[in-house]
């Protein structure tokens, strides 16, 4: 990908620290709550170093007192009120995860709203739902690490330091000291593998994705596998990667189970130590049972967090990918609109091409090449030419979808960029050649957000020939369409489509090649339907079909982006060879076996 | 996983549910083999789960006899035998987990194998039905989940098992009455979880559902990004995905609540079972006091036996999932091909065969499409005939019933007036050669892909296959020539070589029969050029089928058959095809004219 985003450490936490503003509040009772948690994990020991050093007290043999007994019992009770309170903070972490997913997720989105036809070039789609999902809400990405992952660290931190804590102030101190040697030995032997582990997660990462290149690879190309009789060689190649992998896992199974032992280890051992020594310092009187079952319950509190403080950096780089590929698309540039509200409402008059030059991309071919014409209010135009001809382009850029590089498109007097945007927008209709609709219903989705009469969508409708269609649809209009609009046939996507440009009552209409799957007599009610319900409407359409393109006021004919001939059909039969060509080729067409593209 | 799809799970989705005893019937052959290193990991877990709970023995010992008796020495032999045990449970869990997940994948990897060579002998239907991106969570994804049935989850199972199983045994000899407190305690505990993991299972499938409406919605509406900035749509939209976030994030948030909630149930009552051993021990109940060490004891397999018991219904819900992935693993293994070879079919193709016929052929997809509505021609040996037409007119149907991708539902395919199904499929395939548009080449290098993987074929046949269509020029120029890796999908090499080198392959094992389907795509006129000469050079001498994109071909073609609407609706060659002024002739202004002209 071009231009891709690479930011430093401290750009990525300032973008995400943008979305901790409106929750400052909330981060300070998050961190309360963090020590709040690492205290009550610290008391429940010392509870048990009292409770112990109470029965300690009393002869061997005899029952403990009811007075001490409700003592201990109400101390117990509030750890476990305590916990129970503080079980509730790692649900405070997902609740903002929560809402840095929806923040991030939702200014993507209002950005890619807003691009410019380039970036849908760069960009495909696939990978702008990964950035706009996985990208966000996987774990350890964005929306996690934003707020469980720095708290994560954060809540270990605090959880090493109050354990350590207790075991030098309230327990005895040596003996503290000593049962700790244990863990930097077992933290380095941990850091050790650490890079092995993650040498071998990498190799494994690779295994995996060599068997899902190997199985895509074979099962997208099963038909050259089998012409080819490669089923045996493909096999024999997955068993290869196979018997590498397993290997690599094993491996990979060894050291995890090898570090998972070695935070048992550290504990452990320490715990050896604290029953050696401070049992003979017991027996001498130096310390108590209680302190000593304290520190055996600390030591296996103690190693978790310890081990897990360096993840911090390890999901901190796989996060800052993640948000350097948001970045990337929202820098991506937005499509340059006018506002400038309170322009006039009188009719938009002619339309007119000047010089009218694009191409998608610096190193392809120019689409268009040096457009230039002019229609008057109330015209049809028919454009025509061959396959990538320029058609669908030409009518893009009176859109106002794609700029001219070179030249211009007027609507009226002024130049389609001098309008306000949601002015000029609302007084066109556009219905391109894939009819795109949405999964909403038939109704909303020929409204599409505008307060539209429901008498008016029904006579869209009705307009676009989709009438006869509706009645025998059992929801009508409020029919719900699948994905894509899908659970609809193509034409009456493409009806429902016409619909949609009609119900704003354009001015100017562009038709891009979206009335194939109406036949002449319906087509001929569509024109007649359009005439009437927009008078005065301009309509530039894109069309194979010699009735409708006879009828047109002005006919464009393009070949290879460049305007070879515009006028009327009578002229331009007798003038304009790539015309009768054109046409020729089309109605043989017409009247061989019904042939359509 | 695609970024595409966004189907729901397949967990959703899937129908088939074998019962449980004809699952583990299905399940055990694939541990019979492994069944020593099944045993020597279970005597190891014993071993390890027996350390573990002989550890707080030790530590009672140590508290209520060595301290109590002022005993130094046994202090010594007691923190040493709580280390010697430590140390032995350590390595036996080590080897342990190191024997099952070497007994797990060593299944899974066999099973992974069974199924794509399974996969591999289906037909092209089923291929058409499913999806590579469902067929590689078969092979892979299905089969992950299924090792973690043999390794992870079963030992953690069994771990909780016989941890439980132990520790109650050795706290009933300890002091049965608070044991049966404790179990009261923590039976209810654990019917809880049993409710609270169905009830996650139900969030998460929920979660899925708004999260799969979420990746729905933006790549539709990502897709329509133009339409809805023509029609102001843009805040509509945007107003649309805050309130799907919000539908998700208000299930996520009572998800996460629920979640919270139950976690700090299980920890305070996890404190009020050692409030209950409290009272207990200290014979407020029974008169019988306990030691300071049975405390301690019971402290530490309460804490030991508690977590566990609640996880045992989670691990229960991957064992599930499991088996729903083995049925889907089992469903693919149960489907027979569609196109099985005949009982006796012969595995000699004659070598002076005359003519390859398509015999009245008519031919319905799955679906009900017909695409080829009783078909008859044939093709000459020696003649290059091109297939013209429309997209959709059924010439892509007609290469396909030829390469027995599929079978005729009507009529047959003969070579000398034999059907073509009287031969084995591997050996009529052999004497074709294929050339798609799609050009398809597979990881490896230039000469593994010449071969197509079939690793039979000599270095000769490659190298003289490249000379004859102008390959070897191309490979030369690679720093590695024939052992150059290609990068995915050949990105390191231009259209046009990639073109070049499927010809290339579609010669190395020289076959009687090339069917060609040529590219669409541009390509500047030097590379086109090179692109005609190759073709020629590869149609040379040979009988071909062509699906025709280049004016050459089809000027230069013996015969052209117009495919149309499943019907042949002309044949001849170009001049008089032209000369008639029907279909044929559209076609060609339609398709080659351009051409024609430049």
């Amino acid at each position: 990908m071009t231009g891709a985003v690479t930011m430093t450490t401290r750009e990525h936490l300032a973008w995400l620290a943008d979305y901790w503003r409106p929750h400052k509040t909330f981060a300070g009772l998050l961190v309360l709550w963090t020590v709040l948690s690492s205290a009550v994990a610290v008391a429940f020991p010392l509870v048990w170093k009292l409770v112990i050093d109470g029965l300690e007290a009393i002869p061997a043999g005899t029952a403990l007192d009811n007075a001490s007994l409700r003592r201990f019992t109400a101390l117990l009770a509030v750890v476990a009120l305590g916990r129970f309170i503080v079980s509730f903070y790692p649900g405070f972490r997902a609740r903002m995860n929560l809402n840095i997913e929806k923040a991030v997720r939702e200014r993507v989105f209002a950005s890619i709203l807003a691009k410019d036809y380039t970036f849908f070039g760069r960009f495909r789609t696939g990978d702008l739902i990964t950035r706009l999902t996985d990208d966000i809400n996987e774990y350890p990405r964005i929306a996690w690490f934003g707020c469980s992952g720095v708290f994560r660290f954060i809540d270990s931190a605090s959880r090493v330091f109050f354990c350590v804590g207790a075991m030098l102030l309230y327990c005895n101190a040596r003996l503290a000291l000593l049962s700790m040697l244990p863990v930097p030995l077992m933290l380095w032997v941990f850091y050790l593998a650490r890079k092995e582990l993650s040498s071998t997660y990498s190799a494994q990462q690779v295994a995996v994705s060599k068997t899902n290149d190997t199985l895509e690879s074979a099962l997208t190309g099963i038909r050259i596998v089998k012409a080819f009789n490669g089923e045996a060689g493909q096999e024999r190649r997955l068993g290869e990667i196979l018997r590498e992998r397993i290997g690599i896992q094993l491996k990979l199974a060894k050291l995890v189970a090898m570090v998972h032992q070695s935070d048992n280890v550290a504990s452990r051992l320490g715990q050896v130590v604290v029953l050696s020594v401070g049992g003979l310092m017991v027996i001498d009187g130096t310390v108590t049972l209680g302190t000593l079952f304290a520190l055996h319950l600390y030591l296996d509190m103690l190693v978790q967090p310890m081990m897990d403080l360096p993840n911090l950096f390890v999901s901190a780089r796989q996060a800052f990918v993640s948000v350097d590929r948001e970045e990337e698309v929202l820098r991506a540039p937005a499509a340059v609109r006018t506002s400038a509200p309170g322009q006039t409402n009188a009719p938009i008059g002619s339309v007119t091409a000047d010089g009218v030059t694009f191409a998608y991309r610096d190193d392809v071919p120019v689409t268009l090449k040096d457009i230039s014409f002019s229609v008057p209010r109330g015209s049809i135009v028919a454009v025509v030419g061959a396959v990538a001809s320029g058609k669908s382009t030409l009518l893009r850029v009176l859109a106002g979808l794609i700029p001219a590089q070179e030249g211009e498109v007027c609507y009226g007097d002024r130049r389609i960029e001098g309008w306000d945007w949601p002015q000029i927008r609302s007084r066109l209709g556009y219905v391109p050649q894939e009819s795109l609709l949405f999964s909403e219903t038939i109704n909303d989705n020929v409204t599409f957000g505008r307060t539209v009469d429901p008498a008016l969508v029904r006579t869209c409708l009705d307009t676009a020939q989709m009438g006869d269609d509706l009645a025998r649809m059992e929801g009508g209009t409020a029919t719900q369409l699948g994905r894509g609009g899908t659970l609809v046939s193509g034409g009456q996507k493409q009806r429902i489509a016409i619909a949609r440009s009609l119900a704003g009552r354009p001015e100017v209409l562009l038709l891009d090649d979206c009335t194939s799957s109406l036949d002449a007599h319906n087509e001929d009610r569509l024109w007649d339907g359009i005439r009437r319900e927009c008078p005065g409407v301009t309509i530039f359409c894109v069309s194979h079909r010699p009735t409708t393109i006879r009828r047109a006021d002005v006919i464009l004919v393009l070949d290879a982006g460049r305007l070879v001939g515009s006028g009327t059909h009578d002229h331009l039969s007798r003038t304009c060879r790539e015309y009768a060509e054109f046409l020729m080729a089309e109605e043989r067409r017409e009247h061989s076996c019904g042939f359509g593209t | 996983m695609p970024p595409f799809g966004h189907e729901l799970p397949e967990d959703e989705t899937h129908l088939r549910h074998l019962p449980a005893r004809e699952m583990l019937r299905r399940v055990l052959p694939l541990v019979r083999p492994q069944f020593g290193a099944l045993a020597t990991g279970l005597a190891l877990l014993v071993v390890s789960v027996s350390a573990e709970l002989a550890g707080p023995l030790v530590l009672r010992h140590l508290i209520d006899v060595n301290i109590a008796d002022g005993d130094r020495a046994g202090i010594r032999t007691s923190a040493f035998t709580c280390a010697a045990l430590f140390l032995t449970g350590t390595l036996a869990n080590y080897l342990q987990v190191v024997v099952l997940t070497r007994m797990g994948l060593a299944i899974v990897t066999d099973l992974k194998e069974t199924v794509f060579r399974h996969l591999m002998g289906l037909s092209m239907a089923y291929f058409d039905r499913n999806s590579p991106g469902r067929l590689m969570a078969r092979v892979e994804s299905d089969t992950e989940r299924l090792q973690a049935l043999f390794s992870d989850v079963a030992i953690a199972v069994l771990r909780t098992a016989v941890l439980f199983a132990g520790a109650l045994t050795v706290m009933f000899i300890a002091n049965w009455r608070v044991t049966l407190g404790i179990i009261s305690c923590a039976v209810p505990l654990a019917v809880a979880a049993v409710y609270y993991f169905r009830w996650m299972r139900g969030f998460y499938r929920r979660i899925r559902v708004m999260f799969a409406r979420i990746s729905g919605f933006v790549s539709e509406y990502t897709l329509g990004v133009p339409i809805l900035q023509i029609y102001g749509y843009e805040g509509e939209a945007s107003r649309r995905l805050a309130g799907l976030n919000d539908d998700k994030m208000n299930v996520e948030r009572s998800m996460v609540l629920f979640e919270n909630g139950f976690w700090g149930v299980l920890g305070a009552v996890e404190v009020g079972a050692i409030i209950l051993l409290l009272y207990l021990g200290s014979g407020w109940l029974t008169g019988v006091t306990m030691t300071v060490g049975t405390l301690i004891l019971f402290v530490e397999y309460t804490r030991r036996v508690f977590g566990p018991l609640v996880m045992f219904s989670e691990q229960i819900g991957f064992i599930q999932r499991a088996f729903a992935s083995a049925d889907r693993v089992f469903s693919v293994l149960d489907t027979a091909s569609g196109t099985p070879d005949r009982d006796g079919a012969a595995s000699v193709i004659p070598g002076d065969w005359r003519e390859v016929a398509f015999d009245d052929v008519s031919f319905v997809y799955e679906g009900g499409t017909r695409a080829l509505d009783h078909v008859s021609f044939r093709i000459r040996r020696g003649e290059t005939v091109a297939l013209v037409g429309l997209s959709g007119g059924g010439k892509s149907t007609i290469t396909n019933l030829l390469l027995r991708f599929y079978e005729p539902s009507e009529g047959r395919v003969t070579l000398d007036d034999v059907d073509i199904r009287d031969y084995k499929q591997k050996v009529w395939r052999a004497r074709i050669g294929l050339v798609q548009q799609d050009i398809h080449l597979f990881p490896g290098t230039v000469a593994d892909n010449l071969r197509a993987l079939v690793d039979e074929l000599n270095t000769d046949a490659v190298e003289r296959a490249a000379r004859t269509v102008g390959a070897d020029s191309v490979i030369a120029r690679l720093p590695l020539g024939y052992d150059e890796a290609l990068s995915e999908g050949g990105a390191n090499l231009s259209m046009g070589e990639r073109q070049i080198l499927s010809f290339a392959r579609a010669l190395v094992n020289d076959p009687d029969l090339l069917i060609l389907d040529e590219a669409t795509s541009s390509v500047d006129p030097g590379t086109e050029r090179r692109l005609q000469q190759s073709v020629q050079q590869m149609l040379a001498g040979r009988t071909a089928l062509v699906i025709a994109h280049r004016l050459a071909t089809v000027v230069t073609a013996d015969r052209i058959l117009v495919v149309h609407g499943g019907r042949i609706v002309e044949q001849g060659a170009h001049a008089d095809l032209y000369e008639q002024g029907g279909v044929y002739r559209d076609l060609f202004d339609l398709q080659f004219r351009k051409a024609a002209t430049a």
